[in-house]
């Protein structure tokens, strides 16, 4: 079971803010979830290496020579909740001491 | 007008009718927006209605199409039926989207599905789920939902919908349609929504196995804005009508051990028994069980959930990410617990590895058969509200398709029957990029139910 504390923890590392209803609820099916997939505990996998790409393919690369398309500034921005100067305006991410 | 009702026809009718000029562009359009009027209020299929009808020339030339809300269309309102992006106008478009645009065909709506694509009952949009078309009091299966339904009741055409293990598959089922899961690669995710990258595979949803080859042909290829794209050569699909004497089908014995539903299990050995008459010869394999890909796509999946929701910050577009639904916030917690530091190993690097074994176990099997067949869902489709309380409904549902999924096969659910009166699908899974093969043994098994 995963304690209270943790899933706050791990609340805040997903940069979600979350009741302690929704906490509660979210600490309970966290833990169902991980019971289930303790399922793989009991496979012998010391043989294998991982698979993250099943078509096989290892590094990309592509000609650096063709431009590829980029945004117009206007559809770039024409989402945007705050625009300053043609920039998107954020809230401060690093808080002064 | 010569048909009784022009919107029951199917795309290859339609290429054809529309080039006898039989009826014109506007006229098949029409009747499909008829159709949306009247039946899109109690099934809920659509999001986003585009009236207005444009097409380019090409082989699908006006021919109305619904596409899943994850889709990014330019300037069209792509939700992923989730509030964070309740008013989000992309700025460019799928390369998927733009191809079947190129070849013609006219965009009629956007269609609902489970937020962010995390489910199997369409249950989890924001926007209320879409009813099952037999019956609606049930659910129209998912992700891709409302692809699936607005094809069943004749709204468009033909659809797209995308598939990370199931969501095509599972909900053509339910609505009684035909769901082909490209192999991964083999159609550009780009401008899709991201799920989970390593297995979300765009496709298409029909009324018929050959609708599903054209749709699949102009959907595919290598694409430069999708690094994982492939460069594989399209099948030309000569193969389509040459019938299955030549081929080996197997089946999964671990398959058909768990728990399935009587009508479901009955109808899926009257299609075998149809193989066995058209000439296939008929093979029992060994599976690895199914529960281990539950296991591992469960943990595969939460953890590229958590990394690629992690972008909805509200800054650059959208509402900020207090707008997420219970369903998503579960994931992305999961994930983020699967990927952090001391956790990593423990599960993400072991179900990769477990992955592994998916694979191989794969590839052992089609060195004995060329096709697995198998019931795409353990159930007809559920009463709404089934997924209801259940961290693991969408998983459970989705038994069937996990492992195929997770080693990027491709796989199609045909319509092989009713079960109390709701549709029954089968699914045949082939190795990586033999669409043309599975699709050859779906049409003449389509054949053989339909006479």
């Amino acid at each position: 079971m995963i304690s209270i504390e943790e899933t706050t923890h791990i609340g805040k590392l997903a940069n979600l803010s979350l009741s302690n209803e929704e906490l509660a609820k979210l600490q309970e099916s966290l833990s169902e979830a991980l019971d289930y997939v303790s399922i793989l505990d009991g496979l012998d996998i010391s043989p294998f290496s991982a698979t993250s790409q099943v078509t096989g393919l290892t590094n990309v690369f592509r000609d650096d020579s063709k431009a590829m398309a980029t945004l117009s500034l206007e559809k770039a921005l024409a989402n945007a909740r705050k625009v300053k100067n043609n920039m998107f305006e954020t809230r401060l991410a690093l808080s002064q001491a | 007008m010569i048909y009784m009702n022009l919107a029951k026809i199917t795309l290859t009718e339609a290429v054809a009718g529309l080039k006898a000029k039989k009826f014109s562009q506007g006229e098949l359009f029409s009747a499909c927006i008829d159709n949306i009027k009247e039946k899109n209020g109690e099934i809920n299929a659509f999001l986003t209605v585009t009236p207005d009808q444009k097409a380019k020339e090409g082989i699908f030339s006006g021919i109305p199409f619904a596409v899943k809300d994850n889709y990014c269309t330019e300037g069209i309102l792509t939700t992923a039926s989730s509030k964070v992006l309740a008013d989000f106008k992309p700025p460019y478009s799928a390369t998927a989207f733009k191809k079947i645009e190129s070849a013609g065909a006219s965009l009629i709506g956007k269609t609902n599905m489970d937020a962010w694509a995390h489910g199997s009952s369409t249950e989890t949009s924001d926007f209320g789920p879409t009813k099952n078309p037999f019956d609606l009091t049930r659910s129209a299966g998912g992700s891709s939902g409302g692809s699936a339904a607005a094809v069943a009741t004749n709204m468009c055409t033909f659809a797209l919908g995308s598939e990370t293990a199931g969501s095509i598959r599972q909900p053509a089922s339910w609505c009684g349609v035909v769901g082909l899961k490209p192999t991964y690669g083999r159609v550009s995710r780009y401008g899709i929504i991201a799920m989970c990258s390593s297995t979300d595979s765009p496709g298409p949803i029909t009324k018929t196995v050959e609708d599903a080859a054209l749709v699949f042909q102009a959907m595919s290829g290598f694409d430069p804005l999708d690094a994982t794209s492939s460069r594989e050569f399209i099948p030309l699909m000569k193969t389509l009508k040459d019938g299955v004497r030549d081929l080996k089908i197997g089946i999964p014995k671990e398959y058909f051990e768990i728990e399935i539903e009587a009508g479901v299990r009955k109808k899926v050995e009257e299609a075998i028994e149809l193989f066995k008459k058209l000439g296939a010869k008929i093979v029992p394999v060994s599976i690895l069980p199914p529960k281990y890909s539950i296991g591992v796509y469960t943990i595969i999946q939460r953890s590229e959930v958590s990394s690629n929701l992690a972008r909805y910050d509200g800054i650059r577009f959208g509402n900020d990410r207090s707008f997420f639904g219970d369903e998503a916030k579960r994931r992305i917690l999961l994930g983020t617990y699967t990927l952090s530091a001391g956790y990593y190993d423990q599960y993400y690097t072991k179900a990769q590895k477990v992955r592994t074994l998916i694979v191989n176990d794969f590839n052992r099997i089609f060195k004995e058969v060329d096709l697995l067949i198998a019931p795409t869902s353990p159930s007809v489709a559920l009463p709404l509200g089934s997924s209801k309380d259940s961290a693991m409904f969408g998983e459970l549902q989705d038994v069937l398709v996990e492992a195929s999924s997770l080693a990027g096969l491709p796989g199609i659910s045909i319509p092989c029957g009713l079960s109390e009166g709701l549709p029954v699908g089968v699914q045949l899974i082939g190795p990586m990029f033999s669409e043309e093969l599975i699709l050859r043994g779906a049409y003449a098994l389509e054949n053989a139910i339909s006479h």
